[in-house]
């Protein structure tokens, strides 16, 4: 598993993090118009990542499953860090 | 409707097993107050909630509270990988591994499997918002629970996110409270309840 794969997972995952923060805060203060662009901003930023990605290293959404084959059964599954690590 | 994301919200990643922590942290998915029961909690209160901005609310952060019980999953999995009958008898472990095997079953600690009785859903927005927040401090009191018993960086890493987590959505569900007092009668909340005698409410749903 390359360095760059769990770098861009990470970042994927504080976007995403930082998306979901503003979305809960939205969601009591809708017309928050600082929240509103800063959402506006991450979800931007989040869909050229996951874009990129997901054309490098696979699917994150069964939306994401690019080329010919169901490639959604193929990569390895979150949780499988002992596989990632080479020990099963 | 849902969609999948293959990936932790955060991540976890645990190199050395421990059955005697697995077996504690179990408590966080089938336990009373595990993040199965807040899941089920937010995403049935949420039906008859009186307005657009607590439904929100309950919506997402019972979608995030199913990541949550993942992340829980992901954690107990990482935990019992390559256990020998040793490790599983002297981690006191033996007792999950004869029903379960490793396998991820949604148990409180001390063996009580997960049970709607931990959750709560009252049909009353006053009542089910001082529940969630209940509910919220006391996932956050186990967490703490979890981090006195533990001293693997690898598992208090996730579990810190974890309970910081609970932290948020206090402060989250304690605006939807005032939110929805604010909507009701000033001099008398209880005089009607918003999700039964619905008609009375001010309507601000969209059509």
């Amino acid at each position: 598993m390359s360095d760059e794969l769990h770098s861009m997972m990470k970042r994927i995952q504080e976007l995403s993090f930082a998306k979901l923060e503003t979305e809960l805060y939205l969601d009591m203060y809708p017309e928050c118009r600082r929240a509103l662009n800063y959402h506006q901003k991450l979800r931007d930023q989040l869909e050229v990542l996951v874009t990129e990605f997901e054309n490098k290293y696979g699917p994150i959404t069964t939306d994401g499953v690019v080329g010919d084959g169901w490639n959604w059964v193929k990569t390895i599954w979150p949780w499988q860090t002992d596989v990632m690590r080479g020990e099963r | 409707m849902w969609i999948y994301e293959k990936k932790l919200q955060y991540p976890v990643n645990i190199k050395n097993p421990n059955p005697r922590l697995a077996g504690v942290i179990i408590s966080q998915l089938g336990g009373p107050d595990g993040e199965l029961g807040a899941a089920t909690r937010y995403l049935n209160q949420r039906y008859t909630m009186p307005n657009g901005e607590v439904i929100g609310l309950l919506t997402d952060i019972g979608s995030e509270e199913l990541g949550h019980c993942e992340m829980v999953a992901a954690i107990l999995y990482q935990l019992t990988r390559n256990l020998t009958t040793e490790q599983i008898i002297a981690g006191g472990f033996d007792k999950y591994f004869v029903d379960h095997t490793v396998g991820i079953y949604p148990t409180s600690a001390s063996g009580t499997p997960f049970s709607a009785a931990a959750l709560a859903c009252k049909g009353d927005p006053v009542a089910d918002l001082n529940e969630d927040l209940a509910a919220e401090q006391k996932a956050r009191v186990t967490y703490d629970n979890i981090l006195r018993l533990s001293d693997d960086p690898d598992v208090n890493d996730a579990i810190k996110f974890l309970r910081q987590r609970e932290i948020v959505h206090y402060q989250r569900f304690g605006d939807a409270l005032r939110r929805t007092q604010d909507t009701l009668n000033q001099k008398n909340y209880y005089s009607y309840n918003p999700e039964f005698n619905w008609n009375k409410m001010p309507r601000n749903t969209e059509k």
